[in-house]
């Protein structure tokens, strides 16, 4: 899963900014080895920890440059707390994050600062991520004023951002965020990541709060905004459609490990893993004569407390053997190398119809 | 048809164009629409102006006194509101007691506003075990009621004005610190300020330009409900002689001085008692107000 | 005959349709402005149908449904036009009518299964209870009923679950303990206001299927609100779309998604983000919604709309067939 740079390095859309790229196109501009993040709900009487939430578990990837990574999942399967990992606002218990080849945190390494230069997030509600008290242009220049750019010159910054998201300063610099609408909100969002010129974008269910005729509008912004700054994209959302669109490669998520992982349209027209396949099929149908006859899985997506050895979806598995109680396994790649799945029977998996899934599977109680 | 669909820049900015105003701005405009609260700040505001221009609005001296004139009933020539246990204008005591009045209620609550305040933003904003830690020790004078707290600190530390004023300030500084506390730990795990630390602002930062404006505006309207309470505690205080001395004309402390004459002229004894009731009500009802102008939907 | 303006409003029939709202008219008075959030709507429900009114957030679709069951608070909202349910008029009913029309004769599911239940009772006994005040039976008669209840909207274990408190419920779980709730009274009419908005989608394709088997079983008829043309295409037999307080078209479930006629309707279903539009741009809809209290004279999406003429901005347009049972609100339908 790490060779997949090579299939970029040629591609001219990728601008690289010379000023600060270091390690040329083909390092990825984020590697994550190892993410790890427990919460530990109960503590025995020695305060030792007694029950715990695994919504992070030992995560790896990499994130190439110009490129988007989406990734996907149910909740609870640790999208979003790896967004906030990767940006320290909750501290990981173990693991490496790489930018362009500096390590993040610790010793010679990247500061924390320097790092939320180079790495910003928008959040999925537009108005809790907007402080009430303050216009829409202080919003987005507070972060060039942090960083020590001039008072003038951040607002001056801020207007050009609102001009870059489609909203006019004259009109909206000096308004509040109860003043404006969902989308408008989430533009300003963009814009106030945007001040501190980052390289890597972290969108956290962005367009996921947005009526669909203004999610279309921003998702063309985000595409716009991309080829313009040269942008790489972190886009984490559950909508499997949004996710297909926007991304060149596909990350699944289930109960804080990864499942599943490719280029997309590889990924999505031949899924490996069969929770990748029941997310699919789980999808509302759009063709009147074809609709869904069949739920791909019973009950709900369990939550990620204390869990058993083996696979973390065998008990809503179609497809579970005896192996998969004993054996966790591993992210391993299928063909090319730049899809793997975490799956023993993912070989198999991909090569299945719908039909021979469904009649594989049984109502459990 | 669908080609013709296309976002133009600005495409989004639809909406019908309002005027632009500011946060407090549109806090005072709808405040002025609440007539409740407006003709109590009126009314505020005539005594305050009252209190500043005692001198020279009072048609007296606050402190002569005349044996000949005691206990003079409402509507006596020279005396419009007659004349206490020694003979003075109660008129111009009432006057120039509002100096003194307002001051031991306010300046309590202002104080114990900026003390409180820092120390709930403090515990919320760091949280864990600091808080627990500071938010016990808080507790500890939060459970005594505040009419023993302030009247067994002002006992011990004797009479006087300025001993008063610092046993209603500790008094008041539990309740400010639990709210300022309360609201900032909400305001601490909304987005806006995880948006915040994204974008590298250290905490001190983050708590100057998000927070306080944030946890202040809740707070101060909470602090302003905590006046008439004050008032009212410290005429008490001034009633038990903790407070203020005679003859320093005060409301508390001439409703205690008079209060023997209250068979012989009761109006009279009553109307200081009305104004510590009156600027206790205003503080209360602008307090109101403010809370609901200040809701932002 | 589903379309009134072309039909006819055929008096003689209308007892025979479940639901029969004409030109109902609903305002939300603040002390700022006058919000117009429902501006005339006609829609009819036959008996068993499944109807979905698919609309954006201020397209009125959940003032319409909260109108069929009288829940707008009544000091505010201003009520106007003829709301029949089962053949009787809604609108014109007394409070004790009221809390005997609700629940028996319809029911609602929302979005945040938590609000129906309160937190400090077992579920099993608060839908007894609902059963015992409607039926006047028994606890013990209720709580069988709950049980069959929790059997019927495929609860696992449903006799322990019936001793949970709502908290100790799953998402999924607690939104089929919500329609078990909502059935307790055997209503005719089962209002559903995006109750699968908040759920992960496997477990969104769950309550779909069973809210259809369950309309299957007991007959009864579903008024659907969402906002998802996916969510709309897999339970609906007809779907109604709804913007800024007026239907703007009505159809089948294969007339609006394979041939929809209105051109909001049109960019809705282009601006949905797909695999096939990767690397386009998206056919988005300029422009947002129009301020309700500000409504324009003329077709309220004529400021979007790419086939717009003057016509469209001075007046509304009418209802216009496109087949027998398939009617969009347009001026410009042949453009």
């Amino acid at each position: 899963m790490m060779n997949t740079a090579n299939h970029l390095t040629d591609d001219p859309a990728v601008r690289l900014d010379p000023t600060r790229d270091r390690g040329g196109k083909a390092q990825p501009l984020l590697s994550v080895r190892g993410l790890r993040k427990h919460f530990i709900l109960k503590r025995d009487g020695w305060g030792k920890p007694a029950s715990r939430v695994h919504a992070v578990d030992g995560v790896d990837f990499d994130v190439h440059k110009g490129e988007t990574l989406g990734i996907v999942g149910e909740s609870g399967c640790g999208k979003s707390t790896t967004a906030r990992l990767l940006m320290h606002l909750l501290a990981p218990d173990a693991g490496e994050v790489i930018f362009d080849g500096d390590p993040v945190g610790g010793l010679g390494g990247l500061s924390l600062r320097e790092m939320r230069r180079q790495m910003q997030m928008v959040f999925q509600n537009s108005y809790s991520s907007l402080n009430p008290r303050m216009s829409v242009e202080e919003s987005i220049a507070f972060g060039p004023q942090v960083h020590g750019l001039g008072r003038r010159e951040s607002r001056q910054r801020a207007r050009r951002l609102l001009d870059q998201v489609g909203l006019s300063p004259a009109l909206f610099a000096n308004r509040y965020p109860h003043e404006l609408s969902g989308g408008q909100r989430q533009r300003v969002n963009i814009a106030r990541a945007l001040a501190l010129e980052p390289r890597l974008l972290i969108l956290d269910e962005a367009v996921s709060a947005l009526d669909k005729s203004v999610e279309a509008q921003v998702l063309n912004l985000l595409v716009d905004l991309k080829r313009e700054y040269g942008l790489t994209y972190l886009f984490i959302s559950h909508d499997l459609n949004v996710v297909r669109y926007i991304s060149d490669r596909v990350m699944v998520m289930y109960l804080g490990k990864v499942a599943e992982m490719g280029d997309t349209e590889a990924l999505y027209r031949a899924p490996a893993h069969p929770y990748t396949r029941a997310l699919m099929s789980a999808m509302p149908s759009m063709d009147p004569n074809r609709r869904t006859e069949r739920a791909p899985l019973v009950g709900d997506p369990p939550n990620p407390i204390d869990l058993p050895p083996g696979c973390r979806f065998c008990p809503r598995c179609p497809l579970v053997v005896d192996e998969c109680h004993r054996r966790e396994p591993d992210l391993m790649a299928l063909g090319d190398g730049a899809h793997s799945a975490a799956c023993l029977r993912a070989a198999e998996v991909s090569g299945l119809d719908d039909a021979s899934l469904a009649t594989s599977q049984e109502e459990s109680p | 048809m669908a080609d013709t669909m296309q976002v133009t820049p600005g495409a989004a900015g639809t909406l019908p164009v309002a005027p632009v105003k500011g946060y407090w701005h549109s806090v005072w405009g709808r405040l002025r629409r609440d007539p409740v609260a407006m003709v109590a700040g009126l009314v505020l505001l005539a005594i305050v102006l009252m209190a500043i221009f005692a001198p020279w609005l009072a048609p007296a001296s606050p402190y002569s006194t005349s044996m000949l004139t005691r206990l003079q009933p409402i509507g006596t020539p020279g005396f419009p509101l007659g004349t206490d246990e020694l003979g003075r204008d109660v008129l111009s005591r009432l006057i120039h007691g509002a100096r003194l009045s307002l001051l031991i209620g306010v300046m309590p609550v202002v104080n114990a506003f900026f003390i409180g305040s820092m120390i709930g933003i403090v515990a919320g904003f760091v949280g864990g075990r600091t808080n627990t830690a500071i938010m016990r020790v808080i507790d500890v004078f939060y459970a005594f009621p505040a009419v023993l707290l302030a009247v067994a600190l002002a006992g011990a530390l004797g009479s006087g004005l300025v001993n008063s004023l610092f046993s209603l300030t500790v008094v008041f500084i539990p309740p400010i610190a639990r709210v300022a506390e309360s609201v900032t730990t909400k305001v601490r795990s909304v987005d806006y300020i995880e948006a915040a630390r994204a974008s590298g602002a250290g905490s001190l930062t983050i708590i100057h330009r998000h927070v306080l404006g944030n946890v202040l505006g809740p707070v101060f309207v909470y602090a302003t409900s905590l006046i008439s309470v004050s008032m009212i505690l410290a005429s008490g205080l001034s009633f038990l002689g903790l407070g203020a001395r005679p003859p320093t004309p005060e409301w508390g402390l001439m409703l205690n001085t008079m209060r023997d004459a209250i068979y012989v002229n009761p109006w009279v004894t009553v109307l200081p008692g009305l104004m510590i009731f009156t600027v206790s009500i205003c503080f209360n009802m602008l307090s109101d107000g403010l809370r609901s102008a200040m809701d932002v939907k | 005959m589903n379309h009134p303006a072309v039909a006819g409003r055929d008096e003689a029939n209308a007892p025979q349709r479940l639901v029969d709202i004409a030109d109902l008219h609903v305002g939300f008075q603040s002390p700022e402005r006058y919000v117009h959030a429902v501006n005339g709507v006609d829609l009819t429900l036959e008996r068993g149908e499944i109807l979905t009114i698919l609309g954006e957030s201020g397209s009125g679709k959940s003032v319409t449904l909260r109108t069929l069951m009288r829940l707008l608070p009544e000091k505010r909202a201003h009520l106007r036009g003829r709301v029949n349910v089962d053949g009787r008029d809604v609108l014109a009913m007394s409070r004790r009518e009221l809390s005997r029309y609700r629940g028996r004769s319809v029911a609602m599911i929302f979005q945040e299964p938590m609000l129906s239940f309160d937190p400090v009772f077992r579920i099993g006994d608060q839908i007894a209870e609902t059963v015992r005040r409607h039926e006047g039976v028994s606890h013990a008669q209720g709580l069988a009923r709950a049980l069959e209840l929790f059997e019927m909207v495929r609860i696992p274990s449903a006799k322990r679950r019936l001793g949970n408190y709502p908290h100790e419920l799953s998402g999924g779980m607690s939104q089929r303990a919500m329609i078990a709730l909502a059935l307790s009274c055997r209503p005719k009419l089962l209002l559903a206001d995006e109750p699968t908005t908040a759920l992960d989608a496997t477990v969104q394709i769950q309550i779909l299927l069973l809210l259809k088997e369950l309309q299957r079983e007991l007959g009864m008829s579903i008024i659907f609100v969402t906002h998802d043309v996916g969510v709309a295409n897999e339970v609906s037999d007809r779907i109604v779309v709804m913007y800024a307080g007026r239907i703007v078209e009505s159809g089948s479930v294969g007339e609006i998604i394979g041939r929809p006629s209105h051109p909001y309707t049109i960019g809705l279903m282009a601006s949905r983000a797909s695999g096939e539009q990767r690397g386009q741009r998206l056919n988005a809809i300029p422009g947002a919604p129009p301020d309700l209290s500000l409504l324009p004279s003329g077709c309220a999406f004529a400021p979007r709309c790419p086939r717009a003429v003057d016509t469209c901005r001075e007046t509304l347009p009418a209802a216009r067939e496109v087949s027998v049972s398939h009617w969009a609100a347009c001026h410009r339908l042949e453009a």
